[in-house]
């Protein structure tokens, strides 16, 4: 595990050319796009994505313009993971074997109306890499909360006054229990340790997931300059610990930098404004609560 | 189906539709740089450091090059702003290292140790600043004198001989090196370093002439019809007097003939207990050479530690070494002591009004005076300008060589610099001064601009200074210095050897990199990865921003480790 937080966080970064194209309809600051292009770098040309309703099926372009560069279908919002599957068993019987499927979803349609087709595609073990960005709303349709919301956030249907009460679904958990070959959690501060997830899930097989944090700064009421600061700020914080699972059992945190105060995360979203002091502390020990789950699964798994 | 050149694409019929409704054009027609109402732009700034160097040294760019192990590369940059780095990186008060950013986060960078360890790399390398004078045309190897040959004047000469010049340098002391050479302990500077400095001037053709003294051997006229110009440099040439009964008698030295002395190797015997009358370097000095010379060295000054001009280091270390410092007392007068020795009259001082220095007028205490037994005195009270080696048109007042800011004396193809021409008095400055100079011949003769170099302004860095708080801290850890190390004061009191001790080379690589670059791009291509829009490009020379694309987020900014990256309203 690697401590430390280091001046070029990308210092070893796949360095062949741009697939993912300018002139997308992301909001400034959007943190979903150095994660597409990097992973898209990663995974090359010979890929298909499969995207349900989200942001980004929508920023990536309108018919019959595309930025992604590879293949791009759009699903129904809850079918992500089963109209992947379709795609991989269609290639398949066509004997087309060097072609990566790409599940590009957001949270809303992986935690929330999504999960059923994920889960049964998990149990299928269906060869295919299914990544969740998460911006911890329903942006694409005017910030609605979903349950990857945190605690404590402000969305349009957690209003002033009515934030959320209810602590964030743990997705690690529920695809560790499926016992999928590869779940790892990534964020684009991190590119290198990003990156080589992606290059870890492209070279195995199966079914093989990424969770990928990715600041909004629109939703979260954050300037848009601070996207790879909140980036880096979920991680030093440890609101959103990097660490991956291999075969649903063996936990490591792969990079677990010099913490920060939670208050500095929060102090740059206006999502958070209304927390007092006792929702801090609240947070702080959801974190810390979590943190000692992760560092137990990783230590029953002899890899701390 | 039509296809636009900028990649719109148009159906004209059904049978254009593909057979699913599957995307196939690039997005990149759509030109989202229209959204933005602010745009960021990369423009280096001025470090601290390089924003109060007297020399111009572009120390981040230096630092850089250590830090890489490309010592040759680091030195050849160190020698464009600076002929003299051994000698700089061992008696440069450093005012680079006190507005460093580093600072807050494990202490300022040593620069001076760093410069003196490449200094003398390079020196023991043989290394020789490029171009080679061979290859320089435009002087067109005219000949200039330079009168003097401390910093001022060989940094004159340095940069008139890459200019293409002639420069002889006419010394009036059997060896060249001003003050360096006779002035500043061996403790600080040994001869040895000194000289390897002025055999790489003399390596790219730098003729020198000693033992020839202006206004005896010459004069001016003589000077300025043989040579295309003449450069003075010849210091500060006169000592002063106390003015008070009895500075004349025996024992009763001048600072700056007993620092010659010690430094020749043929110090004078002073006795056990030696006064030393001024508060600046050259009373600190006397002080320091009269304690290695066995002796108990007391310092009387007439004001306070606050107003002592000299460095604030070497009163430190002199402190250190058991140097005592009698502040608020004046000499009365002088006189023999029955059965050997001096008494030394002194009165007792309170600080008044500030005078035209701005610092507080000493005045004396009535009825305050006391005597003190000593052996020997040393008066250390500054030096002055003889000006009557110069023609009286080149006379400012009663101590300097009159000259504009272009290095210009009332003379034609004539110009001055260093302490003679009333410069800052640092070795820093003279060697700034004696580039000026060269650069005025250069403009003069050739009949150019004036414009002497600047390297952080020639790099392309704007003048304003980069401060830390634009910085992003993330990408900067604590991180304690290697801060370089004094032989302890027992031990260096006894002898002239040197006090501090220099760097290794994993040392000055590993301090080089704490060096945060300040306002400089080292291409760590931040902007380029983090940028959401794809929009800043890496190019040979550095990144180019695509403003049709870029929205504006203000992201490279913000990730930009050391404010190398700005914003600015949109047009
Ligand atoms: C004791 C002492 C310690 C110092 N310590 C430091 C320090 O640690 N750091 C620092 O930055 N600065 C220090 N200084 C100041 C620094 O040495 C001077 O500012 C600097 O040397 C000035 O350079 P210069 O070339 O103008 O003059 P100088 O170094 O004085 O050189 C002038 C040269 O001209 C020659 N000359 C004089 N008259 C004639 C003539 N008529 N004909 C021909 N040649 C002539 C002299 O012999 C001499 O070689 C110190 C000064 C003293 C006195
Ligand atoms: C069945 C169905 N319900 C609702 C919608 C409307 N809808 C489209 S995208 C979206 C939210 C997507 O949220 P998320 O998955 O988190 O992606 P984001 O927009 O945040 O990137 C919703 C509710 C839909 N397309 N289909
Ligand atoms: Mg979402």
């Amino acid at each position: 595990m690697r401590t430390d937080c280091p001046d070029r966080p990308h210092f070893r970064l796949p360095n062949g050319g741009e697939i993912v194209s300018r002139g997308h309809l992301a909001c400034p600051g959007c943190g979903i796009m150095p994660a597409i292009r990097f992973a898209m770098k990663v995974l090359g040309r010979r890929t298909v994505i499969v995207a349900p309703a989200c942001c980004y099926a929508v920023v990536d372009g309108p018919f019959p313009y595309s930025a992604a560069g590879v293949p791009f279908l759009h699903s129904a919002f809850e079918a992500a993971a089963s109209f992947a599957s379709g795609v991989r068993a269609g290639l398949d019987t066509t004997g087309v074997a060097d072609v990566t499927v790409l599940a590009w979803a957001g949270d809303g349609g992986t935690f929330d109306i999504g999960l059923q087709s994920l889960s049964a595609a998990a149990e299928r073990n269906e060869n295919m890499i299914y990544v969740c960005y998460d911006n911890e709303a329903y942006m694409n349709t005017g910030i609605q909360r979903s349950s990857a919301t945190p605690r404590g956030a402000w969305t349009t249907t957690t209003p002033k006054g009515a934030t959320k009460t209810e602590r964030k679904k743990d997705l690690g958990a529920i695809m560790a229990a499926h016992r999928v070959p590869y779940f790892a959690t990534a964020t684009i501060a991190y590119l290198e340790d990003l990156t080589r997830k992606f290059a870890k899930a492209r070279d195995l097989g199966g079914f093989r997931m990424l969770h990928l944090y990715a600041p909004c700064p629109t939703g979260w009421k954050a300037d848009a300059r601070h996207m790879v600061e909140l980036s880096r700020l979920a991680v030093r914080t440890r609101v959103f610990p990097l660490y991956e699972v291999h075969d649903g059992t063996r936990f490591e945190v792969t990079l677990d930098p010099e913490t920060a105060p939670l208050r500095d995360y929060l102090a740059l979203q206006g999502r958070f404004a209304e927390m007092g002091d006792a929702g801090v502390a609240a947070m702080e020990d959801e974190i810390r609560d979590r943190w000692e789950i992760l560092q137990r699964r990783a230590a029953s798994s002899g890899r701390a | 189906m039509k296809t636009e050149p900028d990649g719109r694409v148009t159906f004209t019929g059904e049978a254009d539709l593909p057979p699913v409704a599957m995307s196939f054009a690039s997005t990149a027609y759509n030109k989202t740089g229209s959204w933005k109402y602010l745009e960021p732009y990369h423009q280096d700034l001025t470090p601290p450091c390089n924003s109060v160097c007297l020399a111009g040294n572009d120390i981040v760019n230096v630092m850089r090059r250590i830090e890489a192990g490309d010592l040759r590369e680091a030195a050849l940059l160190l020698l464009e702003t600076n002929p003299l780095p051994s000698v700089t990186g061992r008696v440069c008060p450093h005012p680079c290292e006190k507005p460093c950013n580093r600072k807050a986060m494990g202490g300022a960078v040593s620069i001076r140790a760093l410069e003196r360890f490449l200094g003398d790399w390079a020196a023991r390398e043989g290394v020789l600043p490029s171009p080679v004078p061979e290859a320089l045309a435009p002087g067109d190897g005219r000949s200039v004198a330079v009168v003097g040959s401390g910093p001022a004047g060989l940094s004159a000469a340095y940069f008139l001989r890459r200019a293409g010049f002639s420069p002889t340098v006419f010394e009036a002391a059997r060896e060249t090196g001003g003050l360096l050479r006779y002035g500043i302990p061996a403790y600080r500077l040994p001869n040895g370093v000194l000289d390897l400095e002025i055999q790489r001037l003399a390596g790219i053709g730098v003729r020198f002439e000693t033992g020839v003294r202006l206004g005896k051997d010459f004069y001016l006229h003589d000077l300025a019809t043989r040579h295309a110009a003449v450069v003075l440099a010849f210091g500060k040439n006169a000592t002063r007097g106390l003015g008070i009964p009895g500075e004349n008698l025996k024992g009763v030295w001048d600072g700056i003939d007993l620092l010659a002395r010690a430094k020749a190797g043929k110090p004078p015997a002073l006795g056990g207990e030696v006064a030393v009358i001024g508060g600046g370097n050259t009373a600190v000095d006397c002080a320091r050479t009269a304690l290695r010379l066995g002796g108990k060295a007391t310092i009387l000054y007439r004001r306070t530690r606050r107003e002592m001009p000299a460095f604030k280091e070497e009163i430190e270390e002199a402190i250190e070494e058991g140097i005592r410092i009698e502040y608020l007392a004046a000499p009365v007068s002088l006189s023999r002591r029955p059965g050997g020795g001096i008494d030394l009259r002194c009165v007792r001082m309170a600080l008044g009004e500030p005078d035209e220095s701005g610092r507080a007028r000493p005045v004396a205490v009535p009825g305050s005076e006391f005597t003190v037994a000593v052996d020997a005195v040393v008066k250390a009270l500054g030096e002055g300008v003889d000006l009557g080696i110069v023609p009286e048109n080149l006379r400012k007042g009663e101590w300097r060589v009159s000259c504009d800011e272009r290095r210009r004396t009332p003379v034609d193809n004539v110009f001055a610099c260093g302490d003679c021409a009333g410069d800052e008095g640092t070795v820093a400055d003279a060697i700034r001064a004696g580039r000026e100079a060269a650069h005025a011949v250069a403009s003069t003769l050739l009949d150019r601009p004036y414009a002497p170099p600047n390297l952080t302004r020639d790099r392309g860095a704007s003048a304003e200074v980069a401060k830390f708080k634009r910085f992003n801290r993330a990408y900067f850890r604590e991180e304690a210095g290697v801060s370089p190390s004094h032989r302890p004061a027992s031990e260096r009191r006894a002898d002239f050897r040197e006090v501090a001790l220099p760097l290794g080379e994993e040392e000055a690589r590993a301090e080089a990199a704490r060096c945060f670059k300040c306002g400089t791009c080292v291409r760590c291509d931040n902007c380029h990865v983090f940028c959401p829009d794809m929009a800043v490009t890496k190019t040979a020379r550095g990144y180019e921003i695509a403003y049709d694309y870029c929205k504006g987020c203000g992201v490279c900014v913000q990730e930009c480790p050391r404010a190398a990256i700005h914003l600015r309203r949109a047009p």
